[in-house]
């Protein structure tokens, strides 16, 4: 394990060296075209681009054209997106699509390398949280597809939606590919015997009372299951967002959104989670974290509920058949100043701007999107549809039902302010987990923690600014 | 007198006998337990804590086998064996030759040569993972087999290299010195005389070799796109995601398949196995 985090850290880092190196050759063609001597890799592909946009019927109807699709996910995406992919290849037999499917694990390394090399996939599933990233590396990866609206039809989204997901100072760089966010689910079956309520909007003060009364019934039930991450992403950065107003780093003026005072707040609040027996014992579910729906007391129905995402809500609830599972409202404090809250996308779709057959993928991921054939295929393998065509078809054929529906239909009535960006990144994800840890374990007082952490955050914004 | 020492030796013996044999069962209890978890459905493999499934079912591994995306694990075996093979015969044979040299030959620079090649023994392998990516991309071997092919091709692996120098050492140059005389060449020697005698080392290096380059994950991942070219430890890892529903019985039983061409092996030659390692010192 270790050993995986000193390499994925010196890959990045070898990465943004080779970002830096890669980011002059890229910018080049733009300027001047025939100037090909610097940028081997970049310069055929930048040349071929114009080529096939002076001559749009041909590119399209007669050579034989091949593209590459990366993604990761399990079997039943898989399975549904290589049938989609056969099927446009059905319409279209000019254009072939070699799939390249894999694991989320070392997905983003592998794409990382890929970039930074010229050698990336033609559309790309892309994680949300590495997508600044790749922007802010000033390499200029991907396709906007503003530019190409007349082969993509982007209406079907919820203009508001598109703005907030994928977007990149007016650059529609990522197609969000469903809608996603935060989910608390609970088992009915639980709470009922214990008459608990989670079917009215909640604070975080009422989490603590419910989990409480719980426990008290029964010593063995913990209302909540959850783990650093969730920790960090549903109960750290929504309550100081509701508390201050502000994301938890402001990527402006790269600065802390919150008061030593308000974080120690909240640090308190997580320690009174810990305290009350609202959650179990950090050491008892630590071990599974990131995958909650294999602890043998989720499964056993020791815990009600789980903070989760609306993308695994389905599995964790599936791990526990006998379970009559629920979404619950996400918990907002009195007088808060933001939702906290907010519905996003799991992944985005991205065309390499390398790919020397953009027409060609915008073409597919159009028909993805867009065709009810496919939306048909595809269902919710990512999630609720983002699109008018696919929500409309998955509904018609009943698949908007169950709980990754409710838990989507809960999510999108938060506004809160959409926060991807400098809190997001991989590097202060940790330290706020090990501060969050610190003080879960009882190792150190809110207040230790968090002068920690604030010192470790300053040094990470100064490497920002 | 002797009687009861001989009786008292029987005793410990059979003592120690048990203890080995507990100990033994308790290493392949989690091969025992991922066998028997192939048969079980999810909530079987999470709920409960018995061994034996409640029923026999071998639906895994028939669903498991037919694979995602209509490639079935025959085509990850076989990609397996196509990398695994042709690295590990390849690594054995150049880091033989040029332990050879190292051992048996004085060569103007031979100690800054060796002290070069004992320092990238050193050199993380991290570090040398995005500048080796650009350089085979370069070549154009991405998504072909060459990244695994080339590297074993050329004795890039100093530790087996290293450890057959230290080998080679501990055989007396006088057996060399002999076959000069009666007219060997430097190359026969090398064959005839010395090859035969490092078997177990050469055995070590090889079980090293085939099994670290059938379990990694990292470099397949890197170099290999096409699904078509995946291999098993790829593919074991396309059904886990933790966004769906895993059905483990049949990752389970895909990996329990995938675990037995190594115990195979294992058992097969563990009595160079355990000489080479007892010879040579190393430990996997």
């Amino acid at each position: 394990m270790k050993k995986r985090i000193v390499s994925t850290m010196i890959a990045v880092s070898m990465a943004a060296a080779a970002l830096a190196a890669c980011a002059a050759p890229a910018a080049a063609p733009a300027a001047a075209p025939a100037e090909a001597a610097p940028a081997e890799e970049a310069a055929p592909a930048e040349e071929a681009a114009p080529a096939e946009e002076a001559a749009p019927a041909e590119a399209s109807s007669e050579e034989p054209v091949t593209l590459r699709f990366m993604w990761w996910g399990g079997d039943a995406r898989a399975e549904a997106t290589i049938e989609v992919i056969n099927k446009f290849h059905e319409l279209h037999p000019n254009i072939t699509i070699e799939p390249e499917y894999g694991s989320s694990d070392g997905y983003q390394e592998k794409l990382t390398a890929q970039l930074s090399s010229g050698t990336a996939a033609d559309i790309i599933q892309m994680g949300v949280g590495w997508m600044p990233g790749y922007v802010a590396s000033g390499a200029d990866y991907f396709v906007d597809f503003n530019d190409y609206a007349d082969l993509i039809d982007l209406s079907t989204f919820e203009k508001s939606f598109l703005e907030t997901n994928g977007n990149f100072d007016g650059h529609q760089y990522g197609l969000p590919t469903g809608l996603a966010g935060t989910a608390l689910i609970y088992d009915a079956n639980i709470t009922d015997a214990a008459g608990l309520d989670l079917t009215q909007r909640i604070s975080w003060d009422d989490l603590i009372t419910l989990g409480k009364q719980l426990h008290e019934a029964d010593e063995s039930k913990y209302l909540l299951s959850i783990d650093s991450t969730m920790l960090t992403t549903a109960v750290l950065r929504p309550y100081l967002l509701q508390l201050t107003g502000n994301t938890f780093f402001i990527d402006d003026t790269v600065e802390l959104g919150f008061t030593r005072d308000e974080l120690v707040q909240t640090l308190e609040y997580v320690k009174a989670l810990y305290d009350n027996n609202v959650v179990p014992p950090a050491a008892s579910t630590e071990p599974y974290s990131e995958n909650l729906q294999t602890d043998p007391k989720w499964i056993s129905g020791d815990y009600a509920g789980m903070f989760c995402y609306t993308s695994t809500a389905e599995p964790a609830v599936a791990a526990v058949p006998e379970g009559n599972f629920k979404a619950a409202y996400l918990p907002v404090m009195e007088g808060a100043k933001d939702d906290g809250f907010y519905c996003n996308c799991p992944q985005y779709m991205v065309v390499s701007k390398n790919s020397a057959h953009v027409k060609e993928a915008i073409m597919f991921l159009d028909y993805f999107y867009n065709s009810e054939e496919a939306a048909a295929i595809l269902g919710t393998v990512r999630s609720v549809p983002p699109t008018s065509v696919g929500q409309s078809v998955c509904a018609e054929q009943g698949l908007l039902e169950g709980i990754s529906k409710e838990t989507v239909d809960i999510c999108q009535q938060y506004g809160g302010t959409y926060e991807m960006g400098l809190s997001t990144e991989e590097e202060p994800m940790a330290i706020m987990k090990d501060m969050l840890m610190q003080v879960a374990y009882g190792q150190a007082t809110p207040e230790e923690a968090a002068d920690d952490a604030i010192t470790l955050f300053e040094n990470y914004l100064s490497t920002k600014r | 007198m002797s009687e009861s020492k001989k009786r008292r030796v029987r005793i410990s013996r059979s003592v120690i006998n048990v203890l080995i044999t507990v100990y033994g069962l308790i290493m392949l209890y989690p091969i025992v337990w991922m066998f028997f978890a192939t048969f079980k459905k999810n909530e079987e493999i999470f709920g409960s804590v018995r061994l034996l499934p409640q029923t026999f079912d071998i639906s895994g591994y028939i669903s498991g086998w037919k694979g995602t995306g209509g490639i079935s694990y025959l085509t990850y075996f076989l990609n397996t064996f196509r990398i695994v093979v042709p690295v590990t015969l390849l690594t054995v044979m150049t880091c033989a030759l040029v332990a050879y040299g190292f051992a048996r030959f004085r060569f103007p620079g031979k100690k800054i040569l060796f002290m070069i090649l004992i320092s990238t023994l050193m050199l993380p392998n991290a570090v040398i993972m995005i500048p080796r990516y650009s350089l085979f991309n370069k070549f154009g071997w991405i998504n072909t087999y060459m990244p695994f092919y080339a590297p074993a091709l050329l004795a890039t692996y100093p530790f087996f290299i290293f450890m057959l120098v230290q080998f080679m050492r501990g055989l007396p140059k006088e057996l060399d010195e002999s076959a000069y005389m009666d007219g060997c060449g430097t190359f026969r020697v090398f064959t005839q005389i010395l090859l035969p005698l490092m078997k177990p080392a050469l055995f070590s290096a090889g079980l090293f070799q085939f099994i670290w380059t059938y379990n990694d994950y990292l470099n397949p991942l890197l170099y290999i796109n096409s699904a078509t070219k995946y291999t098993i430890s790829l593919a074991l890892k396309l059904s886990i995601d933790a966004e769906s529903v895993v059905q483990w019985n049949k990752v389970m039983a895909m990996a329990f398949l995938a675990n037995l061409p190594l115990i195979i092996l294992f058992f097969s030659a563990q009595k160079y196995f355990v000489e080479g390692i007892a010879t040579s010192g190393i430990k996997g």
